[in-house]
């Protein structure tokens, strides 16, 4: 094959795959969480929702929203939404203080993330 | 806006065990292809193909034999990986796994296809019909293999994009392996000898063209759009070797192309060409490695957090299933005008 013939095939070959990517990450990591990491409500929140930058399989996640005692105050178990890309957990009631919620996943690509952050519920 | 990467190691366990089954699929793949394509064009050396697949079919055995005993305990231990749990505790989670995760679902036909390549070596076939079932079970093995890398998370574009690498990273590595196996039984046969090197010089000059164009894509997506993590990420450090692995390999290739072929008629010129192409071959092999340990390392990332609010610094830990490396990012929200601007900074502790 000329240079000329690797040429013609490999440069618009190159173009198009580049200009084909779309702007998303590998694995599963929390693009969004409600409530946010780090605030400070006013009310407690009904549930805790993590919303990820790639899908994660229904298998083997885990959402816990811990109190200062280290008691898991989620009212259900994790739910993860139709498209994959949300883990949600019910809550009980939040008496005010600050929550540590532990997250784990498995990604699609069979790998899987876990961390945890925390908010705080303030006194209405 | 000041961010750094969060870093995360290789898997050696998942890289070591796919190693071989990835080598042993590309070689099939590539060696069968090779010998359709002798037989195709080979008009006036009918049958050549078929003699060289009848070489090649030891070889096969073993390689097919590899996929078939590896590939379940690849399985078993991507199970292990995703509960977090022993091998020996995730083996009442196989079911479960098969038939609950996208995971699991390309294992329910890879396992039977690791088993059917095993099977076809073996069977009483014409070698052509062999080679043809091989390119066609391997390149089955290859596609699924793509629908479970780091490349699903990308899209269905990316999916493919994979998939035709490994396609072209067989189709090379395999038309090597079997030129060489074919050089060294039949160098006896000078015309069959040097229509082979013309059809592995073509094959060569279209596998490596579609390398580096897909290879390109492939490293721009794992490398999370950032010429940064090429340097500071592991993933980008096993690429940056492959990759200068890879540019040895395809000067040796060039020499065989430019220098070597044109020469074919001279039979030193014939010796020095299979030594280059055994060369070429092994370092194909390191290549592949690589090509697994990369499969089996988290692509590097950019990460910030996206949702901090009020007066205290939100933080949010991540850390991998190792255990071994964690990140804290710490992003607070700055701009007055409600314009969203953050900070991302992590730590990495050894």
């Amino acid at each position: 094959m000329s240079a000329r013939k690797l040429l013609t095939v490999a440069v618009p070959l190159v173009i198009a795959l580049v200009s084909a990517t779309r702007m998303t990450w590998a694995h599963s990591f929390p693009e969004q969480e409600n409530p946010a990491a780090g605030a400070t409500l006013a009310a407690p929140p009904a549930q805790v929702t993590i919303k990820y930058d790639a899908p994660i399989e229904k298998l083997f996640d885990s959402l816990q929203v811990l109190d200062s005692t280290g008691q898991d105050k989620a009212a259900g178990s994790p739910q993860v939404s139709a498209d994959g890309y949300q883990l949600s957990v019910p809550v009980a009631k939040l008496t005010p203080g600050d929550y540590t919620v532990k997250w784990r996943v498995v990604c699609v690509d069979t790998h899987h993330t876990e961390g945890s952050y925390t908010f705080t519920v303030n006194n209405p | 806006m000041n961010m750094s990467a969060m870093d995360m190691t290789p898997e050696w366990p998942a890289a070591l065990l796919a190693w071989p089954v990835i080598l042993a699929q590309a070689l099939i793949f590539g060696s069968a292809l090779f010998c359709l394509l002798l037989n195709w064009s080979a008009a006036r050396h009918p049958r050549s193909g078929e003699a060289l697949a009848a070489s090649l079919l030891g070889w096969w055995r073993i390689l097919a034999l590899i996929v078939a005993l590896v590939s379940p305990i690849m399985f078993v231990n991507e199970v292990a990986g995703m509960a977090g749990v022993s091998i020996r505790a995730a083996l009442p989670l196989l079911g479960e796994v098969l038939s609950q995760t996208q995971s699991g679902h390309t294992w329910e036909w890879r396992l039977p296809a690791a088993v059917a390549l095993m099977v076809v070596t073996w069977l009483p076939l014409r070698e052509a019909a062999r080679s043809l079932a091989l390119v066609i079970l391997c390149a089955g093995l290859l596609l699924l293999g793509s629908l479970k890398s780091h490349a699903i998370d990308f899209g269905a574009t990316a999916v493919v994009v994979r998939f035709v690498h490994a396609l072209a990273a067989g189709a090379w590595a395999g038309s090597l392996f079997a030129y060489w196996v074919g050089a060294r039984l039949h160098n006896d046969d000078n015309r069959v000898s040097v229509e082979a090197a013309k059809i592995l010089s073509r094959q060569a000059a279209w596998s490596v063209s579609i390398l580096i164009a897909s290879g390109i894509y492939i490293a721009y997506e794992g490398l999370g759009h950032s010429l940064y993590h090429l340097l500071y990420s592991s993933y980008g450090r096993v690429l940056s070797i492959k990759v200068e692995v890879f540019a040895l390999v395809l000067m040796i290739g060039a020499y065989n192309r430019f220098y070597l072929i044109p020469a074919l008629d001279q039979p030193s010129a014939r010796r020095t060409l299979l030594r280059a192409v055994g060369a070429e071959s092994l370092m194909i092999v390191g290549v592949i490695g690589l090509a697994a340990l990369l499969s089996n390392t988290p692509p590097a990332r950019m990460s910030m957090s996206m949702s901090a609010t009020g007066v205290k610094a939100p933080v949010t830990k991540l850390s991998k299933n190792s255990g071994t490396q964690a990140g804290a990012a710490i992003a607070q929200r700055h701009d007055p005008n409600a314009l969203h601007k953050f900070i991302g900074l992590f730590t990495i502790r050894d």
